[in-house]
């Protein structure tokens, strides 16, 4: 190993212990020496950056999180979910009715198809899962998240879900909702539940690459955005009818 | 696999109840998934909050940890994935960066302080590119093989930042072992 590939293995790794590094070490002192150095540097970055510690409360919090009792604001309690799906709503409503001002002024895209879109797009590499969750743990996750579920029934059941997970759809305004993504016959399929105030008709959605639908619902709005040629519809109305507030 | 995650342990080998093995993976881990949360955000609000995310995730998905001795490193890429999911939707707002104090140094003599805020003044100078392979390899312990695959990119691109980070930090920190 010449001077310079080890100058380079030593910094990227000073701890290498690989048979022909330990070698290189041993055949000069000044190899020795830079090796000595570069361990001390080490030491001396971990015991600065190991000076951040988490705080005293943070780690009985996360022992909590099996009992379902972190975050008030992402994991609702059965005591809390009125409160919680009351004040979301007030937030969610004051974005709609702002939302529908918005729709008078001539040439402006409808504030929850651009909600959706900026959504999708921010949460599209993160949701390549293939794994399919049963339907069950699907509703588990609903239920515990935003108070929600799907009735269980065979075409509900055909569905290939593979990805469920509570998101923020609107951070700022303190909008969450599930996300979902169905394997669909096009591609992936977009199923977001918003617990938001409901629109007042059924909306199709498109941008140059994909097309949706947002269906109001009992106490909040269903979304389902596909590739152009997915069968939206068939998935809108399957999955309407099948939701359980 | 780190020597603590080999051997036969009901938590390491999976037979433990999901409760065990999650309670096992926070003991073990979270001081070090804040730790790498507060140098991704420069935040220990934020840190506070990805650190959660992260654990409140990992318990949903835990059954699909189908490795237990990969635990770790599937820990830091959930936090990296919720980092990233947070930053794409906000900016969260970073701790004030011109004030390098730490909270935890109320027991330190004023010598470790000054040391130590100087190794967060130098890391937080550093470009992201080369801080964050560093602090993995640093803090997390993982090999250049893992922080590739981590961070998406070949081994040689890994090796090449982390070679370049140390370069950096020693002209930064002036650092010369005999001065230490």
């Amino acid at each position: 190993m010449n001077d310079q590939l080890f100058n380079d293995r030593a910094h990227a790794n000073p701890h290498d212990d690989s048979p022909e590094f330990l070698e290189a070490i041993a055949q000069k002192p000044e190899r020795q020496a830079l090796l000595v150095e570069l361990k001390a540097l080490d030491s001396f970055l971990k015991s600065g950056l190991s000076a951040v510690s988490a705080p005293d409360h943070l780690k009985q919090r996360l022992l909590d999180i099996p009992e379902g009792t972190l975050h008030p604001d992402t994991n609702v309690s059965a005591a809390n979910e009125s409160f919680w799906r009351r004040n979301v709503q007030y937030a969610a409503g004051l974005v709609v009715a702002l939302g529908l001002l918005a729709l008078m002024l001539p040439g402006k895209v409808n504030p929850m198809e651009e909600l959706v879109f900026n959504h999708i797009y921010s949460e599209l590499s993160f949701l390549d899962d293939d794994t399919p969750i049963p339907m069950a743990v699907v509703n588990n996750i609903m239920n515990s998240q935003v108070g929600i579920g799907f009735r269980q029934s065979p075409e509900m059941n055909s569905l290939e879900i593979d990805v469920t997970e509570d998101c923020w759809v609107d951070i700022q305004n303190g909008l969450k909702g599930i996300h979902m993504v169905v394997k669909g016959n096009a591609g992936q399929v977009t199923v977001m539940v918003i617990p938001n105030e409901p629109i007042d008709s059924e909306l199709s959605i498109s941008d140059e690459r994909f097309e949706g639908m947002i269906t109001p619902t009992e106490h909040g709005n269903l979304v389902v955005v596909g590739e152009k040629d997915e069968a939206i519809q068939m998935y809108s109305n399957l999955l309407a009818a099948n939701i359980n507030w | 696999m780190s020597s603590k995650e080999k051997g036969n342990n009901p938590v390491i080998d999976g037979t433990a109840s999901k409760k065990v093995r999650f309670e096992a993976l926070v003991a073990e881990y979270y001081n070090d998934i804040f730790r790498y949360a507060y140098w991704l955000s420069k935040s220990r609000q934020v840190a506070e909050d990805i650190t959660q995310e992260t654990f409140l995730r990992a318990w949903r998905a835990l059954d699909k940890l189908e490795n237990p001795g990969a635990a770790k490193a599937w820990l830091f890429t959930i936090l990296r994935r919720e980092n990233a999911r947070r930053f794409e939707k906000y900016r969260p707002e970073a701790d004030d960066i011109d004030d390098y104090s730490l909270p935890d140094s109320g027991k330190l003599e004023p010598d470790q302080i000054l040391e130590r805020e100087l190794i967060h003044k130098a890391m937080d100078e550093l470009e992201p590119e080369y801080r964050d392979p560093l602090i993995l390899q640093v803090i997390g312990g993982f090999s250049g093989d893992e922080i590739a695959r981590m961070l998406d990119l070949n081994n040689n691109t890994v090796m090449t930042r982390l070679f370049r980070a140390r370069n950096k930090l020693k002209e930064k920190l002036d650092f010369n072992e005999t001065d230490q």
